[in-house]
């Protein structure tokens, strides 16, 4: 008894929204559309930085640590506060080289670039793709910077330097298909080391 | 209302959501310390672009990214309930994002009233 009135009810529910539903066929529209607007965008993907933007920038007394780990180095400044100089580390991957040193005129001078890093030029991915075609994970530079802002994580690019195949620093974020050409500057502290003076 | 000055002069005004009565928007004198886009909230797992970050917890002037668009967000806000509000970022449409991203240099002074 029980089950034939549930199923009158539910018979009488549907006749009642099918009425609703042919007397009111506009609705429909408006149903799909915010059942559409509840998706995320997809479908074909636009790099979502233009040529000439700062994809980071941070004001030079809140910059606390910047590494720079490429396969045969890696290369470590950091200070606790914006009152110190910066401490550095240079370290090869063969142990050849460990030097230790607080910051000298060249050596701030080369952190400079890395407080605005501007897309010089933006890959859509098939572009990314055809940039990082045959290149081989050791070629790959990762650069970490850290400042005082600690809601999100260290920003972090990798990076292609330039060598006798391409003449600009190609950047790419972790997980992202698509990539940006940046500043060659952003590169000199490898160039360097202790005793840059 | 967001309001941007230089030289004394009002160069932009954009229609704004700041944080709700549980996070509030932190009221006072701070500056731009870091730029980032695309950029993301660890926080909560949403996208935040042309996002200046004034404060060291990460309160920032960013782009809205839901859907409904930030006019109805703010009408909601204003007529419906508190709970429209940011976690205590500021938010803007994309457009007015995007052009204050681009204007703003890091440094620049951020007051919150």
């Amino acid at each position: 008894m029980l089950k034939h009135s549930t199923i009158g009810r539910l018979l009488v529910l549907a006749s009642s929204f099918s009425r609703f539903w042919k007397r009111y066929a506009g609705l429909r529209y408006v149903f799909f559309i915010l059942f559409a607007m509840s998706f995320p965008r997809c479908g074909i993907f636009t790099p979502p930085i233009s040529a000439g933007e700062e994809t980071f920038g941070v004001a030079p007394d809140a910059l606390r640590e910047v590494t720079l780990r490429a396969a045969d180095r890696r290369i470590d400044a950091r200070r606790w506060t914006s009152a110190q100089p910066f401490f550095f580390v240079f370290e090869s991957s063969n142990g050849a080289k460990f030097e230790r040193c607080i910051e000298s005129p060249p050596l701030a001078k080369a952190l400079s670039p890395l407080t605005s890093i501007k897309a010089l030029r933006v890959l859509n991915s098939e572009a990314t793709r055809q940039f990082t075609k045959n290149v081989q994970n050791s070629e790959w530079v990762d650069l970490t910077i850290a400042d005082t802002v600690v809601e999100t994580d260290p920003f972090h690019l990798r990076l292609l330097p330039p060598n006798g195949k391409r003449n600009e620093l190609f950047a790419k974020r972790p997980g992202d298909d698509w990539g940006i050409t940046v500043d060659s500057d952003l590169l000199s502290l490898l160039t360097l080391d202790c005793s840059a003076r | 209302m967001l309001e941007a000055f230089e030289d004394g002069g009002r160069m932009y005004q954009f229609p704004c959501v700041t944080g709700d009565s549980t996070h509030p928007t932190n009221v006072g004198t701070f500056t731009v310390l870091r730029k980032r886009h695309p950029c993301r909230s660890n926080t909560y797992d949403v996208d935040m672009n042309y996002a200046l970050f004034f404060t060291n917890d990460g309160k920032a002037i960013h782009q809205y990214h839901g859907s409904a668009g930030l006019t109805v967000v703010r009408a909601a806000r204003q007529n419906v309930s508190d709970w429209f509000g940011s976690h205590g970022c500021v938010r803007l449409e994309e457009a007015n994002a995007k052009t204050l991203y681009n204007w703003t240099p890091v440094g620049t002074r951020v007051v919150v009233f």
